[in-house]
């Protein structure tokens, strides 16, 4: 079995030179090796099939406009060791020339290195030799081969170090491993990036920009995703047509919500606090979250500003889609409502004369929301609660694991071999026992899950779905209560954490990307959190109680100001107060982040909150799964008809299941993109809309003015 | 042939209009017309069973005061009315044999492709479970 793996030519990445390259620049001995990669399982033949479909997605939604190109080397100087295939005997030196003193190197040897964090990675192996080793074809012979990352004499040049070109001063500075941040101290001359370079030690590629310097790579760094932009200008547009409503309408939006203006023989299934909630609980959840904190490690304090300043034009895109599909709904004889963008792009355009324009709109969006609910709806969800339950059961032996890894490193460092063996045997039955008990808990919590899902969306089990409706408020209360009491603990590091943030957001780095990079990383965190100007929220708000689709956009506008200006700023606040988004260990070591970097924040503060933290996730998520199922299943229905649909409720909660127990990256970064890709169709027939949109506000505005409403309270 | 007893499954469209107007040919007396509207069950998940107040019975009497006007509108006045809950097909074949009816006429939307394979067609189902007689009207302007 294992000779099939030289028969998957497919996959073989050829690290050869072309000749002329190869005149300037000595191969190391390592880079006459063709490493094979091994076969992928059935499941990552199911990712790869969806890897295309992503990045096909992300070359239209995520394309970059504006982007520049920088140059880049990568160290990589490493002693190749190898023998045939299916061999067991030692590993023989290639290059007797080699700088690393062993001639062969054996399993004990291997193991020493490993500890001390000298081998570059093998591939995971299913007979049972060493997990070091890689498989590769040398000289046309099947081999397997091991590389020993060599240090530079400068030992700030470690294996793997990234150095961008810096143009002005043609030096090279280091890419920190926070941020992306160029470091200002790390930085190497032009004349020893070429001596590396002709050493063999960088990473080359097989198309170089210059093919005298093979070493020289490049990449395209900042830049706006188109989706970014799209949302960007069209929430701009929508604030500066309408006048900034979002802040002179605000009051009477509270008003309403108050239910002053409740009159309970309008047409529609709920009140305009009703509504509000619905709608808020698809969208306060894993984004808040999981998703700010991403930001914030990314994007740094800059990103907040943008992220806030999304949040709040963000309100007039919601305004005007929610008054849309207000206004546009359909009452069906029997009171119930179906509205939201598959409604007003087709009855809405048709009213213009662009009845095909908008049938076409409007399939496109039921076709996305559909795939959007299966996946950020359901999938990511399930998905993403499933690894908070794992990491709450599993929080202490995590820890354990990291602590024993920490005492290997140190126990190889002195070279105490007796030592390091035994701690690699305690760290070995602990992480079998940590990945048998995932491999219980997971299908566990998806069964659990799925069936709880089930029994609302299928079942007709009303209570258990609107008892998860109603947690979520208090669950959200009690998050942002938590949030107060650390800020208030640190309330001295206000000021300089404001001047900060308003510093950065206009000169900070991210990613390189320096200004532009904070802005995309805010806004697109906070677009994904709100989903103002995807036109989602516009299915639950067509369900208020109303005869003036205005005031329901009104209401729909508290919406991101709940879910980004509060909710999302509490999470980004202490994420920043607490240091944690600068914080190495963390960030770094450890590698935390999203829900977990959170919840070791708030653990650090309050020591038995991530457990509340890992409750919210799971009820978040719940909520969520049932308000994004609603929204799947209108726009199922919109497209199909009402009859068929107990098989989308059949699909949403094999999605649920299956989104518990798979990892698969790219289905959730597929289905998850679909959120956002839901922007395109709707902005593109909303913008069309507005000037009715703007004429009912005028009229009604004024007919408020003059105090024609009849209020209830 | 004389009918006494004619059920009509109505979904207020314009074929369903059809259908009222041909039974009631059929009959000679709109007492002797009987009109079934069948609504899918409750949306378990939609805002106004989770925060609301929409139930079963908030919808019924939706439809019933919905059919009044409808048929007022059409010059139906005083057609006897019924609504019932679940699958069309099989709900409107029981419902005639309760009724002891003797003819159903139906109107068919004639859907075809997606649509027809997903929503199936409630016409054929009443002709292969119904006990008595059934009279499709085919559709116009059928896609």
């Amino acid at each position: 079995m294992r000779f099939t793996y030289c028969l998957t030519t497919a996959f073989v990445l050829s690290v050869a030179f072309p000749p002329s390259a190869m005149a300037q620049a000595p191969a190391p001995a390592s880079a006459q090796i063709e490493y094979l990669p091994p076969q992928p399982s059935t499941l990552e033949k199911v990712d790869g099939a969806f890897k295309r479909a992503v990045e096909m997605m992300e070359a239209v939604l995520f394309y970059r406009l504006a982007t520049t190109q920088r140059q880049y080397i990568v160290y990589e100087r490493g002693e190749a060791y190898v023998r045939d295939r299916m061999d067991f005997c030692p590993y023989e030196k290639l290059d007797p020339k080699g700088i690393y003193p062993a001639e062969t190197l054996d399993i004990d040897q291997l193991e020493l290195l490993s500890a001390k964090g000298r081998l570059v990675p093998g591939d995971p192996d299913s007979i049972g030799k060493d997990p070091y080793h890689r498989v590769g074809i040398l000289n046309q012979e099947p081999i397997e081969y091991i590389t020993v990352k060599i240090p530079h004499d400068d030992p700030t040049i470690s294996y793997g170090a990234k150095y961008v070109h810096n143009q002005s001063t043609d030096t090279w500075r280091r890419v920190t491993a926070k941020r992306g941040l160029l470091s200002d101290t790390d930085v190497l001359s032009d004349q020893l990036v070429t001596s590396l370079g002709t050493n063999g030690w960088l990473q080359t590629t097989d198309h170089p920009a210059d093919p005298t310097r093979p070493y020289v790579l490049t990449e395209q760094v900042g830049g706006i995703p188109v989706v970014v932009a799209w949302l960007s200008c069209g929430a701009v547009f929508f604030t500066l047509y309408m006048g900034f409503f979002n802040i002179w309408g605000f009051r009477h939006a509270i008003d309403i919500v108050r239910g002053k203006y409740d009159n309970p023989d309008d047409e529609g299934e709920v009140s305009h606090f009703q509504a509000l909630a619905s709608a808020l609980s698809a969208t306060v959840g894993l984004g808040n979250i999981a998703g700010v904190t991403i930001a914030m490690t990314l994007g740094g304090p800059g990103a907040f500003f943008w992220m806030m300043l999304c949040g709040l034009f963000g309100m007039t895109s919601k305004f005007v889609e929610c008054t849309l599909g207000q206004k546009y709904r359909h009452v069906k004889p029997d009171g119930t409502i179906l509205g939201g963008p598959m409604r007003y792009l087709s009855a809405g355009l048709k009213e213009m004369h662009l009845s095909l324009y908008g049938s076409f709109l409007s399939v496109v969006f039921a076709i996305m929301c559909i795939l959007a609910s299966f996946g950020g709806g359901n999938m990511f969800q399930a998905n993403q609660s499933g690894g908070a339950v794992v990491q709450m059961l599993q929080g202490a032996d995590v820890q354990r694991l990291s602590d024993l890894n920490a005492q290997i490193t140190a126990a190889a460092d002195a070279d105490d071999t007796a030592l390091m063996k035994s701690l690699q045997q305690q760290r070995q039955e602990l992480s079998d026992r940590l990945t048998r008990s995932e491999r219980v808990i997971k299908p566990v919590f998806g069964v659990i899950l799925a069936l709880l899902v089930a029994v609302v969306i299928i079942g007709g089990i009303k209570r258990i779905g609107a008892a998860a409706g109603k947690v979520v408020p208090t669950m959200c209360l009690l998050y942002v209560g938590a949030c107060l009491y650390i800020i208030c603990m640190h309330l001295s590091a206000i000021p300089e954490l404001v001047t900060q943030i308003f510093t950065d957001s206009f000169s900070g780095q991210a990613m390189g990307g320096g200004l532009l990079g904070v802005l995309v990383i805010g806004v697109q965190r906070a677009a994904f959190s709100n989903e103002a100007g995807v036109g989602s929220a516009a299915i639950a708000h067509s369900a208020a109680k109303t005869d003036e689709p205005i005031r329901e956009g009104c209401v729909a506008l508290l919406g991101p100001f709940i879910d980004t200006i509060v909710v999302c700023s509490m999470t980004a606040l202490v994420i920043l107060i607490t240091g944690a988004w600068d914080n190495n260990e963390w960030v770094v070591d450890q590698g935390l982040q999203g829900a977990a970097l959170t919840s070791k924040a708030f653990g650090s503060e309050i020591s038995w909150f991530p457990y509340v933290l890992s409750i919210a996730i799971v009820l978040f998520a719940y909520s969520t799964i049932i308000s994004w199922s609603y929204y799947g299943e209108k726009a199922w229905e919109s497209l199909f008809g009402p009859r068929s649909t107990p098989l989308y409720k059949v699909l949403a909660v094999i999605a649920v299941f299956v989104g518990t127990i798979v990892n698969l990256g790219s289905v959730l970064d597929f289905s998850d993109m679909m959120i956002l890709g839901m922007a395109f169709p709707n902005i593109a027939g909303v913008v069309l809309l507005t000037p009715k949109v703007k004429r009912d506000l005028k009229s009604y505005w004024a007919r408020y003015r003059a105090g024609e409403f009849k209020t209830f309270k | 042939m004389k009918r006494d007893n004619i059920l009509v499954p109505v979904d207020f469209s314009e074929q369903s209009l059809n259908a009222i107007r041909e039974a009631v040919e059929l009959a000679g007396d709109t007492g002797k017309v009987r009109l079934l509207h069948v609504l899918p069950p409750l949306e378990s998940i939609s805002p106004g069973v989770v925060w609301g107040d929409v139930s079963d019975s908030t919808r019924e009497q939706h439809v019933r005061d919905y059919a009044v006007t409808f048929l007022k509108e059409n010059g139906f006045e005083g057609l006897q009315f019924d609504v019932r809950f679940g699958p069309p097909g099989h709900v409107i074949s029981d419902y005639a044999i309760d009724l002891h009816a003797d003819l159903i006429v139906i109107s068919s939307h004639g859907y075809h492709g997606v649509k027809r394979m997903l929503l199936g067609s409630v016409a054929e189902v009443v002709i292969r479970h119904a006990h008595c007689a059934v009279l499709v009207l085919r559709r116009t302007d059928a896609e």
